[in-house]
C-alpha cells in the first residue's frame, strides 16, 4: 500500500483537518524531540499515536566524520525512536557538520570512492547504534562538487552496501536539473527504483536565477508527472510525502497537491491490481 | 587517495568564512593548492562561485533564525524554572562553535514550527 501525506507542521493543522482522509500518513521531524527531555519524548509519543507516520531527521550528517562524534546525541535519538516505536528514520545523502562546525544547509557530497566509503561506514555505525534502518534522501544542491559517480550511482551503491532504503525526492532531482547539475531523466533512469521506499515532492522558489528547495509553493505539475512515470517501478515504495514548510498560510495549496498526488497513486495502484 | 576530511574542512571554510571565500575567488587554484593535494584542490577550485555565495548567505540567514528561536527557547525554559522556584537549570550542548544545539531549524529550510512549550508536538 502506498500512503499519501504531508509534513506535519502546526501551521498546517487547519488544512490537514480540512483534508481529512486525503492524508493517510504524516511525516514528523525528529530533531525537535531530541535532547528535549521528558517533554520531547511525550510529544514524540503523542505524534506517533496520531496515526501512520514517517520520521525525518536533518542532523545525522552522514557524509562527514561528525556522524560518529556525538554518541550522546545518538542515545537520545534512540530514546525518541523507542518512544515512537519507529523502525525507520530518514535523513540525507549529504553532510551538515564539519569538525564541530555547523552548516545550516546540506553540503553536497563529492561523488568519489573515498566519500562513499566514509558514508557507508557512518550509515553502518548509525544503523547499529539506533537499531533502525536508515532511509536516505537525495538533496538539492547550490553547487555540484562532481566526482566519478552520478548521484544515482552513489545512492544505488550506498543502498547496496548498507541495506539502507532510499527516499527519492523527485523535486530535488528536477531542481538540480534546473540549476544545471544533472539531466533528470538520466538520474531517474540510473536509480534502482526497487530500493526506493518513499518519495518526497515539494515546490521550490526561483531567486536570482537559482532554484531553491524552499518547500514554499505548490508541487509543480512536472514533478507529479514524473511520479506517475516512476511509481510503477517502485515496488517497495510505501509513502509519498508532500513537503511544505513555508507560506503555511497558503496551506490550501497543499489540498490541491494532495489531490493531484492521490490521483496518480490511485491510478498506478489500480493498474497494478488489474494487471 | 582522496582526502575527504581535508576537502570538507576547506569547503566549510569557504561557506563560513567570508575572508576565505574572498581569497578563493581571487585565485581559486592558488587558494586550493595551498591547502590540499592536487585532486582535492582541483575539485575545490572548480566550485561554482555563485552557488557557494548562495550557500553562505543562506547559512547566515538560517543561523540568525536558529539563534533567535534558540534564545526564545532558553528564555522560556528559564521562566519555567523560575516559576517552579528553581534556579535556571536549562542547559544544552552548544558544541565547539556555540551553535550545535539540537533543536535544529536546519539545512534544508525546515522550520518545524515547534514552540518548545508544554506538550508541543511539532
Amino acid at each position: 500500500m502506498i500512503r499519501v501525506g504531508c509534513t506535519f507542521r502546526a501551521g498546517l493543522i487547519p488544512y490537514m483537518w480540512e483534508a481529512g482522509d486525503q492524508i493517510d500518513v504524516l511525516e514528523h521531524s525528529l530533531d525537535p524531540f531530541v535532547n528535549a527531555g521528558a517533554d520531547g519524548l511525550r510529544a514524540a509519543s503523542t505524534c506517533a499515536e496520531m496515526g501512520a507516520f514517517t520520521l525525518h531527521s536533518i542532523d545525522l550528517t552522514l557524509g562527514s566524520p561528525d556522524a560518529r562524534s556525538r554518541p550522546q546525541h545518538l542515545v537520545e535519538i534512540r530514546e525518541v525512536l523507542q518512544a515512537m516505536e519507529a523502525d525507520e528514520l530518514s535523513d540525507h545523502l549529504a553532510y551538515s557538520r564539519v569538525e564541530g562546525r555547523r552548516l545550516h544547509d546540506f553540503a553536497p557530497l563529492w561523488r568519489v570512492e573515498e566519500q562513499v566509503d566514509l558514508l557507508c561506514g557512518n550509515i553502518d555505525f548509525v544503523q547499529e547504534q539506533l537499531g533502525v534502518r536508515l532511509v536516505l534522501e537525495n538533496v538539492a544542491c547550490l553547487f555540484d562538487p562532481g566526482g566519478d559517480l552520478t548521484a544515482s550511482e552513489l545512492a544505488n551503491e550506498v543502498s547496496r552496501r548498507t541495506g539502507c532504503g532510499l527516499l527519492l525526492d523527485i523535486s530535488n532531482v528536477l531542481i538540480n536539473e534546473i540549476n544545471g547539475f544533472c539531466v533528470a531523466a538520466d538520474e531517474f533512469a540510473e536509480l534502482e527504483l526497487d530500493r526506493v521506499v518513499g518519495v518526497h515532492l515539494a515546490g521550490g522558489e526561483l531567486v536570482d536565477g537559482i532554484m531553491w528547495d524552499a518547500h514554499s509553493s505548490p508541487v509543480p505539475t512536472s514533478d507529479v508527472e514524473w511520479l506517475g512515470r516512476l511509481l510503477p517501478d517502485m515496488a517497495n515504495c510505501t509513502s509519498v510525502i508532500i513537503e511544505r514548510d513555508e507560506r503555511l498560510q497558503e496551506g490550501s495549496e497543499l489540498l490541491d497537491d494532495l489531490a493531484a498526488v492521490r490521483a496518480v497513486v490511485d491510478r498506478v495502484t489500480l493498474a497494478q491490481t488489474s494487471a | 587517495m582522496n582526502d575527504i576530511v581535508a576537502t570538507q574542512r576547506v569547503l566549510a571554510d569557504l561557506v563560513l568564512d567570508d575572508e576565505a571565500r574572498r581569497l578563493w575567488e581571487r585565485d581559486p587554484m592558488a587558494f586550493a593548492a595551498a591547502r590540499l593535494q592536487p585532486a582535492e584542490a582541483a575539485m575545490i577550485a572548480g566550485l561554482d562561485p555563485r552557488g557557494l555565495e548562495a550557500m553562505s548567505r543562506s547559512h547566515e540567514a538560517k543561523k540568525a533564525r536558529f539563534d533567535h528561536l534558540h534564545a526564545l527557547h532558553h528564555a522560556y525554559e528559564d521562566a519555567k524554572a523560575e516559576k517552579a522556584g528553581l534556579a535556571p537549570s536549562h542547559s544544552h550542548d552548544h558544541g565547539p562553535d556555540g551553535h550545535t544545539h539540537d533543536h535544529d531549524h536546519g539545512p534544508d529550510g525546515h522550520t518545524h514550527d515547534h514552540d518548545h512549550g508544554p506538550g508541543a508536538v511539532s
